[in-house]
């Protein structure tokens, strides 16, 4: 089994994810999102740009949902993930 | 969800061929008004399959997963316009022929499930790539001149970032 890959996050994807202006409850749950599930996503998705895959974190919280898509650099090291671009949707949650 | 966007698509070819073959051999200008009504539900059952497909695809991208739908969302923005097309033409020709007659009550039921499938596609969230593109470079800047962060630091130190590399929520 290979060793789980270490997610960088650069210092522009951070003043990125502050300008969304989420709450902290939301931004606490991408990071612990990113900790979790990021290493364990598929990568077979790619960008036009074929060193990043696309991936998709979903984040419930009671009256919003948000998602995020993120692109994924896996190229440069094995032995890191560093995420390289990020958007934010979100919408009320469906009763 | 591709199943779905592909039967969309052949539905969206099918209402179109039946429906010119329909013209083709009804060259008169006196439509029956039975046909009329069987295009009618054909087309209201395209227009809810759209739907359908687009708040599917959307409740797929609020999820987590590889990618973003970018085939599906292809397939279905080339059978919604086909459709908006095809109903569009349909329902200028239904409202002609039923000129100075009252309107029936399928014409009026399409014209609302028309107005919901352009509604869906409108509304449907898109992905805007350029901006995601226009990140990459700084970002790589960033890891080569080593301002990053380890996820677990970032978990860690994000209360203290806040007012200094990102605003305060």
């Amino acid at each position: 089994m290979s060793p789980r890959r270490k997610v960088n996050v650069p210092k522009a994807i951070v003043t990125i994810i502050g300008r969304f202006g989420l709450e902290r409850e939301v931004v606490n749950s991408l990071l612990a999102a990113i900790h979790a599930e990021l290493p364990e996503m598929p990568s077979n998705d790619r960008c036009d740009d074929d060193r990043f895959f696309i991936s998709r974190l979903h984040i419930r919280r009671p009256f919003r949902e948000h998602f995020f898509v993120m692109f994924v650099d896996d190229s440069t090291s094995p032995d890191h993930l560093s995420i390289t671009a990020i958007g934010h949707e979100s919408r009320d949650r469906p009763h | 969800m591709s199943l779905l966007a592909d039967r969309c698509l052949r539905r969206s070819f099918l209402v179109q061929e039946m429906y010119e073959s329909w013209q083709l051999a009804h060259t008169d200008h006196h439509p029956v008004a039975a046909d009329l009504e069987e295009i009618a539900a054909e087309c209201v059952e395209l227009c809810r399959l759209l739907v359908r497909a687009w708040s599917i695809r959307e409740d797929r991208l609020f999820s987590t997963g590889p990618g973003v739908l970018e085939d599906i969302t292809a397939v279905l923005d080339r059978a919604t316009t086909k459709s908006l097309d095809i109903v569009g033409s349909f329902l200028k020709f239904a409202e002609d022929a039923a000129r100075g007659y009252q309107q029936s009550e399928s014409i009026d039921l399409l014209r609302r499930e028309l107005a919901s499938l352009r509604s869906a596609k409108d509304k449907a969230i898109r992905i805007d790539f350029s901006a995601l593109r226009g990140q990459v470079e700084q970002s790589q800047r960033d890891v080569a001149a080593g301002n990053y962060w380890t996820i677990e630091e970032l978990i860690d130190q994000w209360p203290s970032l806040e007012g200094q590399h990102v605003p305060k929520a």
